[in-house]
């Protein structure tokens, strides 16, 4: 089974700070692997250790993601993969999905697509489903957990009202809820190969692909403002208190 | 302009993306399109003059492709899915098919002098605000945050709309549906009117046992931090954060929650915050309309009662 991982290089909000007015301190944050792509990650070497095949993981990024995709290969993923020019820069998701796709065609024959179900920076949770889409391939979306029997996949995917049970064949991309598989520590084998692997770099002339960058992208940021969390005045009461408050603006049901 | 609005299922909660669009469209042009046969009046009632059934589908990919193929006829100027989690995957995989760009989770929608969709969203847990046009690509997709456009009141014509139902030969199956578990409280978290949310500090599942009890006193649905999922005090189907799910009920109750931004941010919208922590100087009152400085397992307590003696005396 051949399997490719969509990872993303995000600030790591998770660890960072606030800053004066609320807002949070981007800036300084470091890079991280995105959260939600370390479960597809985890899950993806978990099925090739019982299935059997290959691991590849892509990201589309600058050359500073190289160190996210040898973590990847550190924790045990076959081969790196880094879409990465000043070409590519700006696109939004659905030029970057087609590049992903792009990239996955040329690499060739995936059966098995995992990313994370949002990036924590856009939070648009669109480029999963968008590159199923231009791959017919069956997509599921917000799963927590993922597993095969022959060539049948069967998915939990957490809604907003419980959890729906898929099942789809093969070729299928499935997009991972943060924490559903808690993303192994790297061997002393995979660091050392993490060390020494060439991450191969693709550029668009590279993956036959015309439309890329900001340029080719349908969608444009046009304004973009600070949006202080916004602090509350909190009063400090006693519970009695607080009732009769609740009580009088009708917020007890 | 053409605005066409999905209606997820029969169309339950299709009201304020309907009275939306309604407003948007200077020439009062709103397509719905549903999914299961119903009394199309009622969409006219909210805003549209015409609909669209779709006819239901067990896989969400396939009806991904009818909805596209819907669109592809009736080529409007811009499409309104709810940002539900089956909403924003159909956004983006119809947007996929039909070539487009599109706009997730949108908390405001505007027209352009130039006649485009403003679309604004926040990113980065909700400190960034942006706005966004799709300046050439049709249809301008966006998918829209529950509870944030207000209910019509009753603003369309009240004769039955013009319905058209559309017939599909051969749309390839690529998912079946297997089971549905509901979720275990029997509230959806993300549309639940009150939620009482709990913090690592809870300290063992009895704890939580407490909030439920007070979530079903008040109709509500129950949330917790990463921080009490992650020890194991509650499933991961109940947290509310940047990594979890977003709430924006009209009462959010917080029990022995610091206040960490990345949970912050999941529940920052909801209309009054009220917070129970021992600690004065617990982050989480920065964020509450009151505070109660207290033991939280004493006033759960309390308010256990109050809630039950409230229900007996009316």
């Amino acid at each position: 089974m051949k399997i490719l991982i969509c990872l993303k290089q995000v600030p790591d909000t998770m660890n960072v700070k606030l800053s004066g007015d609320f807002t949070l301190e981007r800036e300084d944050a470091a890079q991280v692997m995105n959260l939600a792509d370390e479960s597809a990650l985890e899950l993806g070497l978990a099925l090739r250790e019982k299935h059997g095949g290959e691991l590849t993981v892509l990201s589309m990024g600058p050359p500073r993601a190289e160190t996210m995709l040898r973590e990847a290969l550190s924790r045990g993923a076959d081969h790196a993969v880094l879409l990465t020019d000043p070409a590519f820069a700006g696109a939004d998701t659905l030029i970057t999905a087609k590049c992903l796709c792009a990239a996955a065609r040329k690499l060739g024959g995936f059966d098995l697509i995992l990313c994370g179900r949002r990036a924590s920076d856009g939070e648009t949770g669109q480029v999963g489903p968008m590159m199923a889409s231009m791959m017919r391939m069956a997509c599921v979306v917000n799963a927590t957990q993922a597993e095969m029997n022959g060539n049948i996949l069967t998915i939990k995917q957490l809604t907003e009202d419980g959890v729906i049970t898929w099942k789809a064949a093969l070729p299928a991309l499935v997009t991972l809820c943060e924490w559903s598989c808690r993303l192994r520590l790297p061997s002393i084998a995979g660091l050392h190969r993490a060390a020494s692997s060439v991450i191969v770099r693709l550029t668009p002339s590279n993956i036959g692909i015309k439309e890329y960058g900001i340029a080719a992208s349908p969608t444009r940021v046009v304004r973009v403002s600070p949006h202080p969390l916004g602090l509350r005045q909190c009063r400090k009461l006693p519970l009695a208190d607080v009732l009769a408050a609740l009580e009088e603006q009708g917020a007890l049901p | 302009m053409i605005i066409a609005v999905f209606c997820e299922h029969r169309g339950g909660e299709a009201g304020e993306l309907l009275s939306k669009a309604r407003q948007l469209s200077a020439d009062g042009q709103v397509i719905a399109l549903y999914e299961e046969r119903t009394n199309t009046r009622r969409f006219a009632v909210m805003g549209a003059g015409e609909t669209i059934l779709l006819g239901a589908c067990a896989d969400d990919c396939a009806q991904g492709d009818r909805i596209a193929d819907a669109l592809r006829q009736l080529a409007p100027d811009a499409v309104l899915f709810p940002a539900t989690i089956r909403g924003r995957f159909l956004s983006a995989w119809v947007a996929a098919k039909l070539d487009t760009g599109v706009t997730a989770d949108c908390t405001g929608l505007s027209v352009t002098e130039d006649g485009l969709l403003r679309q604004t969203r926040t990113a980065y847990g909700g400190s960034l605000t942006a706005e966004i046009l799709c300046r050439h690509h049709r249809p301008q997709i966006a998918s829209v945050r529950p509870g944030v456009f207000p209910l019509p009141a009753e603003c369309g014509k009240v004769v039955p709309p013009k319905t058209t139902a559309l017939l599909y030969d051969n749309v390839k199956s690529l998912l079946a549906y297997a089971a549905f578990e509901p979720a275990d409280d029997g509230v959806a978290l993300q549309q639940a009117k009150v939620v009482v949310a709990g913090g690592k500090g809870l300290g063992g599942a009895i704890g939580f046992d407490k909030l439920f009890t007070l979530a079903r006193l008040l109709n509500g649905a129950v949330g917790a931090t990463r921080g009490a999922v992650d020890a194991g005090l509650i499933p991961y189907a109940h947290q509310v954060g940047q990594t979890g799910v977003t709430v924006r009920p009209k009462l959010y109750l917080a029990f022995g929650v610091s206040g960490m931004v990345q949970h912050i941010v999941g529940m920052n919208g909801s209309q009054t915050v009220v917070a129970v922590n021992s600690d004065r100087n617990a982050p989480i009152f920065d964020c509450a309309d009151y505070g109660i400085v207290a033991d939280w397992e004493e006033t759960a307590d309390s308010m256990i009662r109050y809630l039950k003696e409230r229900k007996v005396s009316s």
